[in-house]
């Protein structure tokens, strides 16, 4: 029975509903964005949490507000195989209203921002899933939108959640040493102060201390502590025009010695999100280094709000007519590339993994022969700057001269590399191996429309063999699956118009030819539920009733001789629960009883089998586990060192470390029972700096 | 960082708004929030 309620909605802090959209709406007004904007934010939830219809706020707000809604509520009608699967998918159609109307993307992140504020109410699962997605997505986001007010106050939320030690020790170092640094940098002001108003700059002084997050990450990329870092404040001034931020560098440099190789002239060379500063550091009174940004207050707007102060200037030049700004600034082009390059991919991992990439990717500046300066991500070859010229110039590129040398085409660019792309006439075209080397997506995307258009024909017959090839794999006939109806389904599910685009498709990797299958194979279960499982069943219970177990080490109830494979989804381990799937034509698979893949299936009660494993030992199993850990020097030798010493044996190994100094240590080891693996596991975690260690899935 | 910062009200909204951009239309960003408000009041059913 539903009761109608006379309450508010509530979130999980206890507030009402409307609490949030309103400090969504707050920071968005903070941006000085306008009436729609405002309003979406303020309807943004609606349509996701009530009864409410896009159709009903047309009507209500108009086109403009509703469409804005729509690009911030997430998907909910479309089935999905996984979570990530169903989060990109989110992430994507965010991405593409953003292409829309940017202002998409601004309600994203004020809305992201306030949660962010609001996180202590959540669990501490919440709280570290969604720091990390903060710190994956909508920090870079925002950094990339040049929106740096937004950009710090996230970064420094999700940091305190993700290492709440290493935030509080600095917060509590900043504090300790306050004063002293307060009335040094006071000083500095004043010096500075004095000498601009000598050669009559206008101008605004100000000390900030720098943001918890960066001081951070310094003390990581300099492996140093809180009390070796000197600038922890910065200066910042700001004058009237660009003449006289030239002439205030003059000032401060005159009166102080900069540190060679710290200065950015960021006003001739703009960053990709439009960010304009003169960034200098200086040495001061007894040895003591500071940072100074100078710029113009406009240029001091850009670098707050970033893209958001861009578009209210359409907005006033409209004269308030009101229009969605569509991105077509060339200050956006990354965007813009990156929304052309994921209309070509289906594959979720690659759009996030590019995505990531191109949100962090940090920038190369180099010169063509006539003086123009292109911005190109860091690791950008010849190939990226020809592309980046013009598609065609890509295409017809036969060879590059770097600084007047001719040099291979994949050689990485350097900043105020003078690069000269030679083309011709004659060139066949650009070659799949290029896409190896490439950085850029606009290049990416450019070279694969190329293999897509030239290479058609050659792509259906690629992609008909590669399906052809899967179907085989699984024991299956092309004429079982290929019924017009069903691949009409699929054709539907990933948007092609003919068979014929499918294959060009798969057979130019913009799709798995697993997927297809997927959802072929989907349509064939619910055609031929139980046809060829009960012959198999019959097969097996005709068999005689012998318990020996197979190579594997386990027991198939009642069945002898029969083919068992350990499933490699959840490689399970003697002394953990399993159960058998009768595959079609492969025997028993094994799985853990909490694996993933086997909750898929248990809905097909009559093709589970009881197994069990064997008493005797019959052979050792290889399992994948995962160690977590704050970088330190000598870890992966302690790790090693502690199972060699424990006598286990250590089939491969993977390292990587992250950006944030988190080590991941992937192991494979040889072990014969769970309480092998339990005994490694309670090692690994005892050994200094280890925090998590997780047996993979 | 501005955690646990005091939550505003509509009218905050609407006076900041002003101040960073005159060309608000204060009637229309208070017709979406009363909508917002009665919206999210009246969805909260429950099941029984």
């Amino acid at each position: 029975m539903l009761r109608q309620s006379i309450g508010d909605q509530k979130r999980l802090s206890g507030e009402p509903y409307i609490i949030h959209p309103l400090q969504v709406a707050y920071i968005l007004a903070g941006l000085e964005l306008d009436t729609d904007t405002l309003c979406a934010a303020l309807l943004h939830d609606v349509v996701e949490d009530t009864d409410t219809t896009n159709e009903d706020l047309v009507k209500e707000f108009g086109e403009s507000v509703a469409e804005m809604v729509s690009g911030v509520t997430k998907l909910g009608k479309l089935q999905y195989t996984t979570k990530e699967e169903e989060q990109v998918e989110n992430y994507r159609k965010m991405f593409l209203a953003m292409g829309k109307d940017i202002r998409v993307i601004l309600i994203k992140l004020a809305d992201r921002l306030h949660n962010m504020r609001t996180l202590k109410f959540l669990s501490r699962d919440r709280q570290i899933a969604n720091s990390k997605e903060t710190m994956d997505l909508y920090a870079p986001l925002a950094n990339r939108l040049g929106i740096y007010s937004l950009k710090w106050e996230l970064e420094d939320l999700a940091f305190k959640y993700l290492y709440p030690d290493e935030f509080h020790e600095i917060v509590k170092g900043l504090d300790k040493k306050r004063d002293e640094r307060l009335a040094f940098i006071d000083k500095i002001m004043d010096e500075i102060r004095l000498e601009l108003k000598k050669v009559r700059i206008t101008a605004e002084v100000t000390g900030r201390a720098k943001h918890i997050y960066s001081i951070y990450r310094k003390m990581q990329r300099d492996n140093s502590t809180l009390d070796q870092i000197y600038d922890l404040f910065a200066l910042r001034i700001l004058v009237n025009s660009v003449r006289d931020c030239y002439a205030a560098l003059g000032v401060v440099h005159d009166l102080y010695t900069p540190m060679p190789g710290r200065f950015k002239d960021y006003i001739s060379v703009p960053k990709k999100n439009m960010y304009q500063s003169i960034h200098t550091t200086l040495i001061g009174p007894k040895g003591t280094p500071f940072e100074v940004q100078i710029r113009t207050w406009e240029m001091h707007r850009v670098a707050e709000f970033g893209i958001a102060a861009h578009w209210a200037y359409k907005e006033q030049s409209n004269k308030g007519k009101k229009k969605a700004v569509i991105v077509k600034e060339d200050k956006l082009a990354w965007l813009r590339e990156t929304l052309e390059w994921q209309k070509d991919t289906e594959n979720p991992d690659e759009f996030m993994n590019t995505l990531k990439k191109e949100l962090f990717e940090d920038e190369v500046h180099v010169f063509t022969p006539k003086g123009d300066i292109k911005v190109l991500p860091r690791g950008s070859t010849p190939i990226d700057l020809a592309y980046a010229i013009h598609e065609q110039v890509g295409h017809r590129m036969i060879g590059a001269k770097i600084n007047s040398k001719m040099m291979p085409i994949i050689t990485q660019l350097k900043n105020g590399d003078i690069v000269e792309i030679i083309t011709s006439d004659s060139a066949k075209g650009p070659s799949r191996d290029w896409l190896k080397f490439v950085k850029s997506s606009g290049a990416k995307t450019r070279i694969q429309q190329w293999f897509k258009k030239a290479q058609r024909a050659e792509n259906i017959e690629k992609g008909k063999e590669i399906l052809e090839k899967d179907i085989k794999k699984i024991g299956m006939k092309h004429s079982d699956l290929f019924k017009p109806e069903w691949v009409q389904i699929a054709l539907d599910r990933y948007k092609y118009n003919s068979v014929d685009d499918m294959y060009a498709s798969i057979g130019f990797g913009a799709i798995s030819a697993a997927k297809i299958l997927a959802r072929l194979l989907e349509e064939y279960k619910k055609e031929h539920k139980e046809e060829d499982l009960e012959k198999t069943i019959t097969e097996l219970a005709n068999k005689k009733t012998v318990t020996k177990p197979s190579k594997t080490g386990v027991v198939v109830e009642g069945i002898d001789n029969c083919l068992v494979k350990l499933s490699k989804c959840c490689n399970p381990l003697p002394g953990d629960q399993i159960v058998g799937y009768i595959t079609k034509g492969r025997g028993v698979s094994v799985h853990r009883t909490d694996c993933a893949n086997i909750k898929d299936l248990i809905s097909e009660e009559n093709r589970m089998i009881d197994v069990y494993w064997a008493n005797e030992r019959t052979t050792n199993y290889s399992v994948e586990i995962t160690v977590f850990a704050n970088d330190r020097q000598g870890l992966l030798s302690d790790v090693i060192k502690e199972i060699t010493g424990a006598k286990f044996n250590i089939l491969g190994v993977n390292t990587k470390t992250t950006k944030e100094r988190i080590a991941i240590i992937e192991l494979t080891l040889e072990l014969e029972n769970l309480d092998e693996l339990n005994k490694v596991m309670n090692t690994l975690k005892r050994i200094e700096s280890v925090y998590e260690v997780k047996r993979n899935k | 960082m501005k955690e646990d910062t005091v939550e505003k009200n509509i009218e905050d909204v609407i006076k900041l708004a002003k101040e960073k951009n005159r060309h608000i239309d204060a009637r229309k960003v208070m017709k979406a929030y009363n909508y917002a408000k009665a919206k999210h009041r009246r969805s909260k059913e429950i099941i029984r």
